[in-house]
């Protein structure tokens, strides 16, 4: 797939750089929440809004684990991925220190220290709460309180009858809302008004005593609102990119003026960034931008697309306990999912061997100029069409 | 207003660390001026459920002062009465506890609560009982904009006035309004029944006044009772989704359980 940010490239570090490994082996970052706690992210990549629905629950489970287990923290919440009476893999697995070492053995760094923690997983605290549970809270790393309104797959501002039944699971004589679209909110129904956010951000810290509550917005919101946001204390920032069709330059360009506004109202605030279709290196570009982590649905969504292609086509499609579909999608994140999540990983981890102010370089001149990184040589003397 | 309580909590406050007080078989006292939210969680999770279904263990709180996220998650059968105000987010995501408070609770009281009851001597601020799936939420005075927004199950009972837009998103459950309501009522609600006494602003589009008829009569009935808001059923009117009449109608008065 050719990247959308391909007219950037990586640099090496310069000539006479002392050799060192240090930081060259690790993608862990900390974000530290307002009472001071710290939250531990191994892996700078997230699943930001997975389509649950697509798939049977407890298919939609295993992805989950699946993916979680390499590291990527997965938005879930236990509504779901789980049917009746049943407990979802992904928030009630810990991992045991054997499996840990095990990783470790294999060279699957991104969890490889740790022993017992739960796989790593965001809460959607969406303004009308629909399929939430407070158990959702437990174990979370990141609580994504979502002040943009939702946007179906249709392009309404709403819950399609397939998410609205899941959530809610009422018998199939008796569908929520008559079986049809249930309107999205617009603003948080308990909160007064975006003055007294930080109210709500509290509640959620409270209810989450080792989660960071990170605000979603939609970018073209942020200029906006971002001072009213920044006054309520939040411990970082979701950028929605996805919606607006941008080109890379106006991905590139929008990332940094993200990461420039997220610094007006705090150096190094946790800038997470929602871009839509990316590739690994993309991804790894967008935290050079100054992102602090990436979100990579559509790599997520080749799975269940897959998946739900595999099933149409089989005559007893994914049979939901059964070994062999839970063995298949296994197989589908390991061949099509993790090779990306390495290789983002890879060029993220290098980044950190070179000097931080200047990680990349650009084979376009109008890009250079507009996102102010140095063009390199070889564009200048050859005149590179763009 | 002074009372025997404010004045035990007065002097707890003079008398740290003193958290808790066994007051007389099946009653405690805790205080929230001396022990942090998790000590207090904590410590009501400890204490022995009654034996009696009829009696709940009581315990009384004292040093309420306004505190935010008061006693969210809780999970245990006990009676908690206390006087005073609290802040934001009270009592969010609860279940069992069946909580009295004479006092005012501000935004977000009862969040999410799945079960048990609490009843307000007292107003609410806005978002009163929002996302709640079950259990009884009871304000006895008048609760602000958005109350009962995006319940899914359970009732809200407000004796006086709410404000606009109560019920908004609103996919099940009960909500009876003893006063006046502001605009907008029932917007984008499904599958939810309102019983109001006095009159709305307006009502939103795709819902209506439909008749009260005996049967929901009798169930309002037993429904004020149970939140001890004293009133006569056919004082009250009943709004509801178009769709939802329109399926009550069409099966010729046999209503769809799901929409009771």
């Amino acid at each position: 797939m050719t990247g959308r940010l391909d007219q950037l490239c990586f640099l090496p570090p310069r000539v006479g750089t002392p050799w060192t490994g240090q930081s060259c082996d690790s993608t862990a970052q900390q974000i530290t929440r307002h009472d001071g706690i710290l939250v531990e992210i191994k892996l700078p990549l997230f699943w930001y809004d997975p389509p649950w629905h697509h798939l049977d629950a407890e298919i939609a489970d295993v992805v989950a684990t699946v993916v979680a287990e390499s590291g990527v923290i997965v938005s879930a919440m236990r509504s779901d991925l789980s049917g009746p009476n049943r407990e979802p893999i992904l928030h009630s697995y810990h991992r045991s220190s054997d499996e840990a070492a095990s990783d470790q053995l294999d060279g699957h760094e991104g969890l490889s220290d740790d022993d017992t923690s739960p796989l790593p997983r965001m809460v959607p605290y969406r303004h009308e709460r629909y399929g939430l549970s407070d158990l959702d809270f437990d174990d979370a790393k990141v609580i994504d309180l979502r002040l943009s309104a939702s946007r179906d797959e249709s392009g309404r501002f709403g819950y399609s009858p397939e998410r609205i039944q899941r959530w809610e699971a009422t018998p199939s004589s008796q569908p929520v809302a008559g079986g049809g679209w249930v309107a999205a909110a617009t603003f948080l129904p308990d909160v007064e008004s975006i003055d007294t956010l930080s109210a709500k951000i509290d509640q959620l810290r409270a209810l989450s005593p080792e989660a960071a509550v990170l605000v979603s917005i939609d970018a073209h919101l942020l200029e906006m609102e971002l001072d009213v946001i920044a006054a309520s204390d939040l411990d970082g920032l979701i950028v929605r990119m996805d919606e607006m069709n941008l080109s890379g330059k106006q991905l590139a360009l929008l990332t940094q003026q993200a990461r420039k506004l997220a610094d007006e109202v705090e150096i190094d605030l946790p800038l997470w960034v929602v871009p839509g279709e990316i590739t690994a290196e993309d991804a790894a570009k967008l935290i050079a931008l100054g992102a602090s982590a990436v979100a990579i649905d559509s790599w997520g969504r080749e799975i269940i697309d897959q998946i739900m292609i595999e099933s149409e086509s089989s005559s007893s499609g994914y049979a939901t306990s059964s070994r062999a579909s839970q063995q298949r999608v296994n197989d589908l994140v390991d061949e099509q999912f993790l090779p990306k999540v390495e290789r983002a990983s890879g060029f993220i981890q290098a980044m950190r061997c070179v000097a931080p102010d200047q990680p990349l370089g650009c084979l376009s001149r109008s890009w250079a100029k507009a996102l102010g990184i140095p063009a390199l040589t070889v564009a200048r003397l050859s005149k590179l069409p763009e | 207003m002074p009372s025997p309580s404010n004045s035990n909590a007065d002097q707890h406050a003079s008398d740290e660390p003193l958290h808790e007080t066994l007051v007389g078989p099946g009653s405690r006292q805790f205080s929230m001026t001396t022990m942090t939210p998790q000590e207090l969680h904590r410590a009501i999770h400890d204490v022995p459920v009654s034996e009696s279904d009829e009696k709940l263990t009581q315990i009384e709180l004292l040093g309420v002062k306004g505190q935010a996220n008061a006693l969210m998650r809780l999970d245990h059968p006990v009676r908690i009465h206390f006087e005073g105000d609290l802040g934001d987010y009270a009592f969010a995501f609860n279940s069992q506890a069946d909580i009295r408070m004479t006092g005012n609770a501000r935004h977000g009281v009862g969040e999410g609560m799945k079960s048990g009851a609490i009843r307000i001597r007292g107003d609410a601020g806005v978002g009163a009982g929002a996302a709640m799936t079950g259990g009884t939420l009871a304000v006895y005075g008048a609760a602000g904009d958005r109350c009962g927004a995006g319940m899914r199950g359970g009732g809200v009972f407000v004796r006086g006035n709410v404000g606009a837009e109560t019920g908004v998103g609103a996919l099940g459950g009960t909500i009876v309004i003893g006063g006046d309501a502001g605009e907008n009522l029932g917007d984008a609600m499904n599958n939810v029944t309102v019983f109001i006494r006095g009159k709305a602003k307006s009502l939103a589009a795709g819902v209506t006044e439909a008749p009260l008829r005996k049967r929901e009569k009798l169930r309002l009935g037993l429904l004020l009772i149970n939140a001890s808001i004293r009133g006569d059923a056919q004082d009250f009117r009943r709004i509801v989704p178009q769709a939802m009449l329109d399926a009550e109608q069409s099966k010729l008065g046999e209503i769809n359980p799901n929409w009771r």
